[in-house]
């Protein structure tokens, strides 16, 4: 009953040495704060996948009027702001309707006007969606070896330790080991679901990034027909 | 308690919505933060309850048999107390009236007796009194008599035991001396122990495993010193029956050649014991 006691996971980790608690400490803060990570991102990713397939389906509607979803988009974008396919098509819409509104200007100028403001409009998307993913990464990469180090560090201190007795039992070495070996799991702990989350995110925001890309050119090509046919 | 925690919360939030700024949030951290929190803070109270809690069921087990043995004696109690008053209800509104009656006569008799035996109650006591003041005058007497012979007795006897103590002192003093010139002795043994195992470990720690040697082998080793702990001569008297083995005992104690330690030791515990000392060499880390 002792015995157990004195090697539950707890007691292990309060009579741990001083440098082995702070890197568990470290592992501990790291896992709270990718965790924190993990769910804002999934949360915003997958909020922006059901607000890109909506916009998406009213967009190539046939009945839709582009003027009409503009100003859709500006009531609603005082409320709450307006993110992902819709910016962009907002923000290319704008820079048509400034630079049609000058009479007499080329619709080459026009054009490069809109795709601009469409590429600046793209490029802050896709920031949003990576953001936050090179911290996991670095999560994901560091903590085993700052769980390692806690480790090596431990099993230094127990060896030491052992040096000094005549005769070495297995009992004499294991309650160290087993104390340094808590600093690894901890940082194995932080690590996968960081790694995981790092994978998902990462190739979720590419497939978002190319589906932006893509409602990008399109709604070029779509411009580039309406300025033609109007000249 | 979550004040503070919403504090910290929206902070955390402005520190990392810095795109909040030029108007386009990306939804708040407030509830990631909460669940992550939530979630290594059941972790951490797994990690520290979990483990002992896998015992507890074990001591439960007691408590419980001794509660079986009370409750088996509680219902006993109880039926014998229910059983008695029944019949005495039925009894007493039949025969309560005839107890009544009964009990009035049964007063005034006992009235009519009580004056009698206070009468002759008082008459003994009188009686008693007369006989026990002459029992008290010729007690006082043989008392008397007693102590008189009793006092004489007890000076003998303190006369007596004043010799035998002197006797005993001086047994006394004389066992004292004995026995603090074997504790002395055993006290020397002991220090020679001490010293003896220091010298084995030191034998020990020069010692260079031969192949051969086995688990359980030991020599006998007749080690002559001189008072500053030099070896001047080994060799071995009884042998571990592998010579490889008792050669490198022997080359172990000349690998030492100085017990230091030795020179700490009293002198006369020096002559008695490591002028000529036998260690019996036993290394304890052999692994077959």
């Amino acid at each position: 009953m002792a015995e157990s006691e004195s090697l539950s996971i707890y007691s292990l980790i309060v009579n741990a040495s001083f440098l082995v608690q702070m890197v568990m400490l470290i592992l501990f803060m790291a896992s709270v704060v990718s965790w924190i990570m993990i769910i804002q991102r999934a949360r915003y990713q997958s909020h922006a996948r059901t607000e890109f397939e909506r916009f998406d389906s009213i967009f190539w509607s046939d009945k839709t009027d582009l003027p009409q979803l503009y100003r859709e988009g500006n009531a609603r974008a005082e409320t709450h702001p307006i993110e992902g396919a819709e910016q962009i098509f907002r923000e290319g819409f704008k820079a048509y309707r400034r630079l049609t509104q000058q009479s007499g200007t080329d619709p080459d100028v026009i054009m490069e006007g809109v795709q601009r403001a469409m590429r600046v409009a793209l490029a802050r998307e896709e920031e949003k969606l990576e953001a936050n993913l090179p911290f996991l990464a670095s999560v994901a990469s560091v903590s085993p070896y700052i769980g390692l180090f806690g480790t090596v560090w431990g099993i230094m201190n127990s060896f030491r330790g052992l040096a000094n007795v005549h005769q070495a039992t297995l009992a004499t070495v294991a309650p160290g080991i087993s104390e340094a070996l808590v600093a690894t799991a901890m940082g194995l702990f932080a690590a996968i679901p960081a790694v995981l989350a790092f994978n998902r995110f990462s190739a979720r925001a590419e497939t978002m990034i190319n589906g932006y890309e893509t409602f990008a050119e399109e709604f070029t090509a779509y411009l580039h027909r309406q300025v033609h046919s109007s000249n | 308690m979550k004040s503070v925690f919403q504090k910290a919360s929206k902070s955390l939030t402005s520190l990392f919505s810095r795109q909040g700024a030029s108007g386009v949030s990306q939804g708040s951290y407030a509830v990631p933060i909460a669940i992550s929190v939530v979630m290594h803070g059941v972790l951490l109270v797994f990690v520290v309850w979990g483990w002992q809690t896998a015992s507890p069921p074990k001591q439960k087990v007691m408590p419980r048999y001794v509660e079986a043995t009370l409750v088996t004696i509680k219902p006993k109690t109880v039926e014998k107390a229910a059983s008695k008053p029944k019949p005495k209800v039925v009894d007493m509104a039949a025969k309560r009236q005839e107890q009544q009656r009964l009990k009035a006569e049964a007063e005034q008799k006992k009235r009519l007796a009580r004056e009698k035996a206070e009468r002759e109650r008082l008459r003994k006591l009188a009686e008693e009194k007369k006989r026990k003041e002459k029992e008290l005058a010729e007690k006082k007497k043989k008392e008397q008599a007693e102590a008189e012979r009793k006092r004489l007795e007890q000076e003998r006897l303190k006369q007596q035991k004043l010799e035998q103590q002197r006797k005993q002192e001086a047994a006394f003093a004389d066992a004292l001396a004995a026995e603090e010139a074997m504790l002395s002795a055993q006290q020397d043994e002991v220090t020679a122990q001490s010293y003896v195992a220091i010298m084995a470990q030191r034998i020990e720690q020069n010692w260079s495993r031969p192949p051969s040697a086995r688990k359980g082998m030991k020599c006998e080793l007749q080690i002559q010193l001189v008072p500053t702990g030099e070896v001047v001569n080994v060799h071995v008297l009884n042998g571990s029956g592998n010579s490889a083995f008792d050669r490198s005992a022997v080359a172990a104690v000349k690998k030492v050649g100085r017990f230091d330690e030795l020179q700490k030791v009293p002198s006369d515990v020096f002559e008695q014991y490591f002028r000529q000392v036998t260690i019996v060499f036993n290394p304890q880390d052999l692994r077959l």
